[in-house]
């Protein structure tokens, strides 16, 4: 009751006090948080009927099946959103797959290499693929190498395969709704002009906190950002070490994975920093 | 609320901004794409939770969808001077490709192009912009010109207006910028 009370004083004072341009503001990140999760929905729900469509692949005897869902997930023509249903499978595969492949399929999608050809032509490309395979190579070692995967159990029966299906969903929806509460206090705060002359380092936490669609982040950085290694830092770190990202690991894969898979990431960038 | 509440609420916010417009205004994906998911959502749904509870989140779910077109996405802050490649065919958007082939291209010659208005303020000179948007609205961009109004300009924000004048490039802050000299503004319908 005390919390309750405490809360509802507290937003009555917020709202007694707020400066001119709150509610503005308020409206303005309510419609980027309600835009992120229209925009994902499609592609959450696709890649969840992916995954239950992939969950049944696995369940035959195939001896290549998890190389195939590894492949599927790269080769997805929609955006990242859809990586929530097909990391449920991988978490199955072999580590090293598994984390190979979920981050080359964040950093360099055929969806977002396209756009970022248009947006900045072929060298730029080039480097972008280099440093997702940089970072995906990476991961694939470290995660070789830590902790054993936390493993969903088979779908042997109709009820529990419904159940799997659904909670994916809404674990997918969830991390898609928590993300894009961090994008739009991001972009809320973040001075404009702060942006345009960004250090790469900088450019990674902003890509990492505003966690954009892969198939936007090029058209942001070639906006928002001026240096060419702060823009493809920006791109990196928005697919490889982005709040989005970051949760899904940590729920298919535990919190040393995640932890593994950022380092990975931070790598790369550093590494896109220095020799892009 | 169940796993299953929160998607009959989510999915019936999304079949409503799919309905109400706001899906459009927010998204750059075929509404009718937001409508399957929404949809797909609460058919799902419905056979995890009781139908009262059920009921309850579709209700609140359109409620949300409903209030959705309030919510209006913020104007443009800071507006680029690069379009970006494959966009559609508007004055302004050509306008700003000649310019990055060949900055002196409208060089002491009368320039006209339409988009949003944004008066200057304290840190900024007033615009003429465009949105564009590759997947939502919180990740789109607005590039564009900055103006300088013959004789102060009326036209209030978000306005569309056609803006007609000589254009200047300028460096501010380290950056080129291209801004429309002595110009004028008037009101124009959007496309």
């Amino acid at each position: 009751v005390r919390a309750r009370l405490a809360l509802a004083c507290a937003l009555c004072f917020a709202c007694a006090k707020a400066p001119p341009d709150a509610f503005t503001v308020l409206s303005a990140s309510i419609a980027d948080w309600s835009s992120i999760v229209l925009a994902a929905l499609p592609y959450v729900v696709c890649g969840a009927f992916a995954a239950g469509m992939s969950r049944r692949l696995v369940n035959r005897r195939w001896r290549h099946k998890h190389i195939a869902v590894a492949l599927l997930a790269v080769l997805n023509p929609g955006c990242d959103c859809a990586l929530n249903g097909f990391a449920g499978v991988l978490a199955r595969a072999r580590p090293s797959l598994a984390g190979f492949a979920l981050t080359l399929a964040a950093a360099a999608s055929p969806a977002s290499l396209a756009v970022t050809y248009a947006a900045f032509g072929m060298r730029m490309t080039i480097a972008r693929t280099a440093c997702a395979f940089i970072a995906a190579a990476l991961t694939a070692i470290a995660w070789s190498s830590v902790g054993p995967t936390s493993t969903v159990g088979p779908a042997d029966d109709k009820h529990r395969h419904h159940k799997n299906n659904l909670d994916d969903l809404a674990a997918a929806l969830g991390g898609v709704a928590c993300a894009g509460a961090a994008a739009a206090a991001a972009k809320a705060f973040a001075p404009a002009e702060a942006l345009a002359h960004m250090a790469p380092a900088a450019a990674a936490l902003f890509g990492a906190l505003l966690s954009p669609c892969s198939t936007a982040d090029p058209l942001l950085a070639v906006a928002l950002l001026r240096d060419a290694r702060s823009q493809l830092v920006f791109m990196l770190a928005s697919q490889c070490l982005d709040v989005r990202q970051m949760l899904l690991v940590f729920r298919h894969f535990g919190m040393a994975r995640m932890a593994a898979a950022a380092a990975c990431a931070a790598g790369a960038c550093a590494a896109a920093a220095i020799f892009a | 609320m169940s796993v299953g509440g929160a998607l009959a609420f989510a999915g019936s916010a999304a079949i409503m901004a799919a309905l109400d417009g706001a899906a459009r205004t927010l998204t750059a994906a075929p509404p009718a794409l937001t409508l399957c998911a929404g949809a797909a959502l609460v058919l799902l749904s419905m056979r995890a939770i009781a139908w009262r509870a059920f009921a309850l989140a579709v209700i609140a779910g359109a409620c949300a969808g409903l209030w959705l077109p309030n919510a209006a996405p913020s104007g443009p802050r800071d507006v680029g001077v690069r379009a970006p490649r494959g966009h559609v065919a508007a004055d302004l958007f050509e306008a700003l490709d000649m310019l990055d082939d060949d900055p002196s291209a409208f060089n002491r010659r009368i320039i006209s192009v339409s988009g949003t208005w944004t008066p200057a303020n304290a840190r900024r000179a007033a615009t003429v912009s465009r949105r564009v948007m590759s997947c939502c609205a919180a990740d789109a961009i607005d590039v564009g010109f900055d103006v300088a109004p013959r004789g102060g300009a009326r036209v209030r924000p978000g306005a569309w207006v056609r803006v007609s004048g000589r254009l200047h490039v300028r460096l501010r802050a380290g950056d080129m910028r291209y801004e429309i000299d002595d110009a004028a503004v008037r009101t124009a319908p959007a496309p």
